[in-house]
């Protein structure tokens, strides 16, 4: 079969967090773009919250897991070697779609890891690279939240005031406050009023199934439609199976498949991969060529290897009190960064934060929530009743260090519905992390006590907390020991440029999103001028 | 068979004053519809019901499938507290035993309870300078107003 050709300028693959950013950038400067999106458009409707069966489709229809919930866009991701499953949503607005919307910014030092502590790798460019970016970003996604946090450098005010902090959130706060322990409204990417065409939210709990109202920002109802008005082309239903080179190792374009099944293959003069911490390698490992015999671009060895992922080890308080933990925005209230920057009088290097989760129905506590058990049979409906609305959970996310192990490769013996490889996740905690597990464990459950809990329960890591993926084409100075330049251009290949979380050098202990946004912002102005045609 | 599915529930969801059993509101039928549609788990459902045919004689199935194959009762498990949990009859029994409204989360969503409670007084800044001049200035300026209201303008100066 012949496949249908055609020309663009800039190609980016894939239509979530860092490509919606990228192209809408680009295409305001006057840059014309196009985007490859494997999966298709959502409606509000698409988060299934309004359906009396709706906590069954979390588990189903809208599980983050894409090997259970196998959309037609999903690609397989073979998870039994790593002990934290993949997390994401393939579709215009990519993981955006399935996300919380917690939105706290990397740290100064977090860009300084190697200088500063002696561990993992620094980036090439530094916090005050990316502040304004941070300020471009969270205007276009909307940002709820209250400047003034003595615990990172300064902002601009927030388009709405924080989201509620609820009876558990005030409970802990109030602890807080008698700890002295750093603490501040977080961040979000959810309006506390309305704006525009997006409602303010009204707390209904489970935002990661995707928000009807439009209150919790996804880059479907932010970048895109700016960026569509702006003359970007947006293809959805492409599945790209590898990027190509010419005879000199550069860049060509990508060979894709469309929703008819039909092989296409589309000719830029950029590509840039957007594709997350598993994607982006999976299609560059799957792009090996006589040129480029280890994946494109991977002269390095790193295409792939040090994968992060943030432990976050959770423990459940249980109050007297009905705190009404089903209510509210499911994974945020506040943020605590007590234990943050590295201490040398800990055992263990660099830092974590924490956040009080909540926003719980019946079938997710029955389940076990995030760290409680319940026990089936006898005994099973006075412990739900025990446990149903009283509860409050502090996830802790630890900054993850990067190791070469831990890994995405590709595994041919498994493919997609196009015969693509699939990737597969390689994944175990290091020793550093298992230290801060229990160091976090301990604080959240003293933090917990302090609350009022009667009682904690606490598990050292969330199984299927695998939505942070990060590192797994770095960027750095060194082409020997990363994959990107500082402006996101692989070292090996001047035309090919990798945007989304893959080229984060370290991991922080915070959300990666606004981050890579921020990235992928940067990374088009500095493309702008080579890329005006 | 539907016996033997409706005794295996109730070992794991039994009724109470208060609550009904699994079979009381058709969990085991329930099941099945779930999972009517996903040829992974019809397998596991397959072999659910394979192991409670061949197990009916011991004391208590769950136990035995638990102790025989924890994977495959994990599996049963959830699916059944998720036939259970969905079912309108239960859902009202969580909101007449909570304050909890039995209703899907949208449109209307929920009014939250909530405090007032304010950061306490910190004068401390508590991030860590990256050792550039640029992070010492800014802390420095920082410090004297930790509630001054900053623009994005003054922000793209920061770039190095």
């Amino acid at each position: 079969m012949v496949a249908l050709h055609d020309e663009v300028n800039v190609l980016v693959v894939g239509a979530g967090a860092a490509g919606a950013a990228f192209t809408w950038r680009l295409a305001s400067m006057g840059v014309a773009v196009t985007c490859l999106e494997q999966g298709e458009w959502q409606t509000p409707k698409s988060s299934l919250t309004d359906l009396d069966g709706w906590e069954s489709k979390r588990l189903r229809d809208r599980s983050p897991n894409p090997n259970i919930r196998r959309n037609a866009a999903d690609y397989p991701i073979l998870d039994d070697t790593s002990i934290i499953k993949p997390a994401i949503f393939n579709g215009v607005g990519g993981s955006t779609i399935l996300w919380s919307a917690h939105t706290p910014r990397f740290r100064p030092s977090d860009f300084r890891v190697r200088s500063l502590d002696g561990v993992g790798a620094d980036w090439p460019i530094s916090y005050w690279d990316l502040a304004e970016y941070y300020e471009i970003n969270d205007e276009i996604m909307g940002t709820s939240g209250q400047h003034g946090d003595p615990g990172n450098p300064p902002r601009t005010p927030r388009n709405s005031p924080p989201v509620s902090l609820g009876i558990a959130g005030s409970r802990i706060a109030e602890a807080l406050n008698e700890l002295k322990w750093h603490w501040w409204p977080s961040d979000g990417n959810i309006l506390t009023t309305d704006r525009g065409t997006r409602k303010a939210c009204n707390g209904c709990g489970p935002c990661e199934m995707g928000c009807a109202i439009g209150a919790r920002a996804s880059v479907d109802i932010t970048y895109w439609p700016a960026a569509l008005a702006l003359g970007a082309d947006l293809r959805t239903g492409a599945t790209v199976r590898r990027v190509l080179v010419d005879s000199t190792g550069r860049a060509t374009g990508v060979e894709w498949i469309d929703q008819a099944g039909e092989e296409r293959v589309t000719h830029a003069n950029f590509v840039v991969m957007a594709c997350n911490g598993v994607g982006t390698p999976r299609i560059l490992l799957n792009s090996a060529s006589k040129e480029h015999p280890n994946g494109l671009g991977n002269s390095s060895d790193q295409l792939g290897r040090n994968l992060m992922l943030h432990p976050i080890p959770v423990v459940t308080g249980v109050f007297d009190e009905d705190v009404q933990s089903w209510s509210g925005n499911d994974a945020f209230a506040l943020l605590i960064q007590e234990f943050y920057e590295n201490d040398e009088s800990r055992d263990f290097k660099r830092g974590y934060e924490m956040q009080v989760t909540r926003g719980q129905g019946p079938l997710v506590t029955a389940l076990g929530g995030f760290s409680h058990d319940i026990p089936w049979g006898p005994g099973h409906h006075e412990a739900f009743e025990k446990f149903f609305g009283h509860v409050a959970t502090v996830a802790v996310t630890c900054e993850d260090l990067p190791h070469p192990n831990n890994k995405v490769t590709i595994d041919a013996s498994v493919t997609d519905r196009f015969g693509i490889p699939a990737a597969r996740m390689s994944y175990e905690l290091e020793e550093n992390s298992k230290k801060m597990i229990k160091h976090g464990i301990k604080k959240a459950t003293d933090l917990l006590m302090k609350a009022g809990a009667r009682e904690t329960h606490a598990k050292p890591f969330a199984p299927g907390a695998g939505f942070h993926l990060m590192g797994t084409a770095r960027m750095g100075s060194n082409p020997k020991d990363s994959f990107v330049d500082q402006a996101c251009r692989s070292h090996d290949v001047s035309n090919l440029l990798v945007i989304d979380g893959s080229v984060f050098a370290s991991a922080a202990a915070v959300n990666p999103t606004p981050t890579l946004q921020a990235v992928a912002l940067r990374a088009a102005d500095l493309l702008r001028v080579d890329a005006l045609v | 068979m539907s016996v033997l599915l409706d005794r295996f529930t109730n070992e794991l969801l039994p009724g109470n004053a208060h609550w009904p059993s699994a079979s009381d509101v058709e969990v085991g039928g329930a099941m099945l519809k779930l999972v009517e549609s996903d040829e992974q788990q019809l397998v596991l459902l397959s072999k659910l019901m394979n192991f409670l045919e061949t197990s009916q004689g011991v004391p208590t199935l769950a136990s035995a499938l638990e102790a025989h194959d924890a994977e495959l009762f994990g599996f049963a498990k959830v699916l059944a507290f998720e036939a259970y949990y969905i079912n309108p009859q239960v859902r009202e029994v969580v909101a007449r035993r909570s304050i909890y409204a039995n209703r899907p989360p949208q449109p209307a969503g929920f009014q939250i309870t909530t405090r007032k409670v304010l950061p306490w007084n910190e004068d401390e800044i508590l991030w860590r300078s990256d050792g550039t001049a640029c992070s010492n200035e800014i802390m420095i300026e920082q410090k004297k107003d930790l509630k001054k209201t900053w623009t994005v303008e003054e922000i793209r100066q920061w770039r190095l």
